[in-house]
């Protein structure tokens, strides 16, 4: 199940986005969480330590995706390589085992 | 994808985004918002994106809501454009202390206002299916 969670800034989504993504780790879902803003500070909200956070490396797109045409025709974007190699080269567990990556600006740069 | 698996995803804010890459593989999108016009005016302008990309299960989620007229102002825009509000998290001092302390209200205080009312918006989130 892949949840988006928006808002203007100051909102309070990030607030609201770790702590979804905590409680769902509690009630026993393995939970990935993506931090798609250009001032990325969900680790910190979902509690990973300074130094957890500061090792967290932004996942370069190029290394990841690649854009393909879907069936419609329309530009569309793949995950080159498996999942968790993904987490495992570039994320952290936090508590809780909620996974954090730091993805700013990939998701939505479909034409980029 | 497993079952089990939850991805969340936490946005840029700008709407822009929205209408571009893959936010059509989302299976839900919840709209976080505060009791204020220019707050609910950017949730407002990213719905019709939103529906446009076929993401079927689309919430209002109210945020530092102070009382009953806070939520009759969210209620009232919501309705006009077809909207489900699907929670209203309260204004805690708690999350502005844990905040400002640096740790999640969660490990602050687990039975925070927040906390249970976000417990009860997980509650009523549909069950979607894996991919």
């Amino acid at each position: 199940m892949r949840i988006a969670v928006a808002g203007k800034g100051g909102s309070g989504k990030t607030t609201t986005a770790a702590t979804l993504a905590r409680l769902f780790a509690r009630r026993g879902y393995s939970v990935t969480a993506i931090d798609d803003d250009p001032n990325p500070n969900l680790s910190a909200a979902l509690g990973l330590s300074q130094e957890q956070t500061s090792r967290l490396g932004r996942v370069p797109r190029e290394d990841i995706l690649e854009e393909v045409e879907d069936e419609q025709g329309s530009a569309t974007l793949r995950l080159k390589r498996p999942f968790t190699e993904v987490l495992e080269q570039y994320g952290a567990c936090g508590p809780d085992r909620v996974n954090v990556l730091v993805m700013t600006g990939l998701l939505g740069a479909g034409r980029g | 994808m497993r079952e089990n698996d939850i991805t969340l995803l936490d946005m840029e804010a700008s709407i822009e985004h929205l209408s571009r890459g893959t936010l059509r593989h989302v299976d839900i999108l919840l709209l976080i918002t505060e009791p204020y016009y220019r707050s609910l005016e950017t949730v407002g302008r990213m719905v019709p994106l939103a529906r446009e990309l076929g993401i079927k299960h689309i919430y209002v989620v109210a945020n530092k809501v102070r009382g009953p007229r806070d939520k009759e102002a969210i209620r009232r825009y919501c309705a006009e454009r077809e909207l489900e509000v699907i929670a209203a998290l309260p204004f805690d001092e708690e999350v502005l202390e844990a905040d400002q302390a640096g740790v999640p209200v969660l490990d602050a205080n687990a039975e925070a206002a927040y906390v249970k009312v976000v417990e009860q918006l997980m509650d009523r989130l549909p069950a979607v299916g894996a991919h």
